[in-house]
């Protein structure tokens, strides 16, 4: 589901799988727990191992960003596939959250 | 006339197997990966809409997903026999939700039109509500 490290004080997390109405709860738990536990300034979201998202993803990186911004923290997007790229592009998320390389 | 009809319990599982049943069934139109990627984040909101807000997650509850194929169109027709939407003008805005404390986007009908070639939503408060998209292969949405 997912997997986390921390390099130079950024916290990379990286989703694998599905992420749907069924795989959200479970997902937004463990992150929820990494979130809260580790220390670092910014959060780079690694999407390039995850087969599939839709709607419910989006609500679930918009909830992890207005948590992170009350806490001034960043939160950035990396590796969409063009597929999950789209519902990212359809929903407005990049307006607040950047893609990077 | 090509169609299938797919019976499935309102449990959260069953949107991936929704997903992969309708996909698989709108191969033999040779859609590219683009166009699948489409149709299964279609259903996948429609799926999903009729679990969480026409059945508030009952699971023992059905939903109806129908596919037909004519030509180079697919037609996926997606029912819940649910509580209804009082306004689906309301509803298909963006960002509508009902659920925003459960991080719900409100974006499934705006992912449904952007991604489908038709889109038709209709409902009666009590008896449920029925999502029929089009996907017209080889065709820009």
């Amino acid at each position: 589901m997912l997997n986390y490290k921390i390099i130079n004080g950024i916290l990379y997390i990286d989703f694998n799988g599905e992420l749907d109405h069924a795989t959200a709860p479970l997902l937004r738990a463990k992150l929820d727990g990494i979130i809260a536990k580790e220390k670092y300034s910014r959060i780079v979201f690694d999407l390039s191992c995850l087969t599939f998202m839709d709607s419910t993803g989006v609500g679930l990186i918009m909830g992890r960003y207005k948590e992170a911004r009350a806490q001034n923290r960043i939160i950035c997007i990396r590796a969409p596939s063009p597929e999950i790229d789209k519902v990212l592009k359809v929903s407005g998320i990049y307006n607040v959250i950047p893609k990077i390389v | 006339m090509d169609n299938m009809k797919l019976i499935i319990k309102a449990q959260p599982q069953n949107e991936s197997f929704a997903r992969s049943v309708v996909a698989a069934y709108a191969a033999r139109l040779n859609p590219t990966i683009e166009e699948i990627g489409d149709i299964k984040t279609a259903v996948s909101e429609a799926v999903t809409n009729a679990i969480i807000h026409g059945y508030g997650n009952d699971s023992e509850r059905d939903v109806s997903i129908e596919c037909e194929i004519s030509v180079d169109t697919l037609t996926v027709k997606i029912s819940d026999e649910g509580k209804g939407i009082p306004d689906v003008v309301e509803a298909m805005k963006d960002f509508y939700t009902t659920l925003p404390a459960e991080e719900r986007s409100g974006l499934g009908f705006t992912i449904m039109a952007s991604f489908m070639n038709g889109l038709e939503v209709s409902s009666k408060v009590g008896e449920g509500t029925v999502v029929t998209m089009t996907k017209t292969i080889g065709k820009k949405v």
